[in-house]
């Protein structure tokens, strides 16, 4: 199944999130929504793994053309992700009806 | 054939049971719409809906220098069934153009899975018999 729209929630540390939106509008996307969270982790994974996760996390649900999604989460995992100080996790999830969009929201957003 | 009958658990939904999809419906609306969404929504067969508080990122920064932009946001969590999911979007879309500062954005995701019968039936609003009955 085709889906015209994509769904990209993006995981970060707080205080990161304005760099998530930053990378989504250089490549198109027109909006998003931040949702404050806490984040959990094993303590013997954080060990083994040698990384700390910080517990004030903010979610970025951003709402893509399809196409634009693979270049997208690209951008947050080389600007945001694990390796960098927003240790941030993205992914997406595909949208099958959507309301709310306006025409050129729909097209470039 | 025997496979078959062995696997089949006592209350597993059988192949000819009335089992509709499920959807995921996110509603992103202005914080002081919350309840008001809440309650549209509650009358599509939608059991279960969470919200959380959210911030939009704003759009203008000149409308966001000016104070105009209205960044405070919930997010509506809800399960809705995908006979009823097209009807809730298109009943959000109406109430996002014409309620006053009601503007926001609605979509769906299709859920893969879920765990247990009861937990169906409350997702679903299945009140009647035919699954794990």
């Amino acid at each position: 199944m085709k889906f015209e729209h994509e769904a990209i929630f993006c995981i970060v540390n707080s205080g990161y999130s304005e760099v998530v939106m930053d990378e989504a509008k250089k490549l198109g996307a027109r909006g998003g929504t931040v949702i404050n969270a806490r984040g959990t982790a094993s303590k013997d994974a954080e060990a083994f793994f040698g990384v700390t996760v910080q517990p004030e996390k903010e979610i970025v649900m951003i709402l893509v053309p399809a196409k634009k999604k693979d270049d997208i989460l690209t951008a947050l995992y080389e600007n945001v992700g694990l390796s960098s100080a927003g240790q941030g996790i993205a992914f997406s999830l595909p949208v099958d009806g959507v309301v709310g969009l306006t025409k050129e929201q729909s097209e470039n957003a | 054939m025997a496979l078959t009958k062995t696997t089949k658990k006592k209350n597993a939904p059988t192949a000819n049971s009335d089992i509709k999809k499920l959807k995921l419906l996110i509603t992103v609306v202005p914080r002081g719409k919350t309840e008001f969404f809440i309650d549209l929504l509650s009358g599509f067969e939608i059991n279960f809906q969470t919200s959380v508080t959210a911030q939009g990122t704003a759009q203008s920064e000149t409308l966001r220098l000016l104070g105009l932009d209205d960044s405070d946001k919930s997010v509506i969590f809800s399960i809705v069934r995908e006979d009823k999911s097209a009807e809730a979007l298109q009943t959000l879309g109406e109430k996002f153009e014409k309620v006053r500062g009601a503007k926001g954005i609605a979509f769906t995701t299709p859920l893969s899975s879920v765990i247990g019968v009861a937990v169906y039936r409350f997702f679903s609003n299945h009140k009647t018999g035919g699954i794990g009955q």
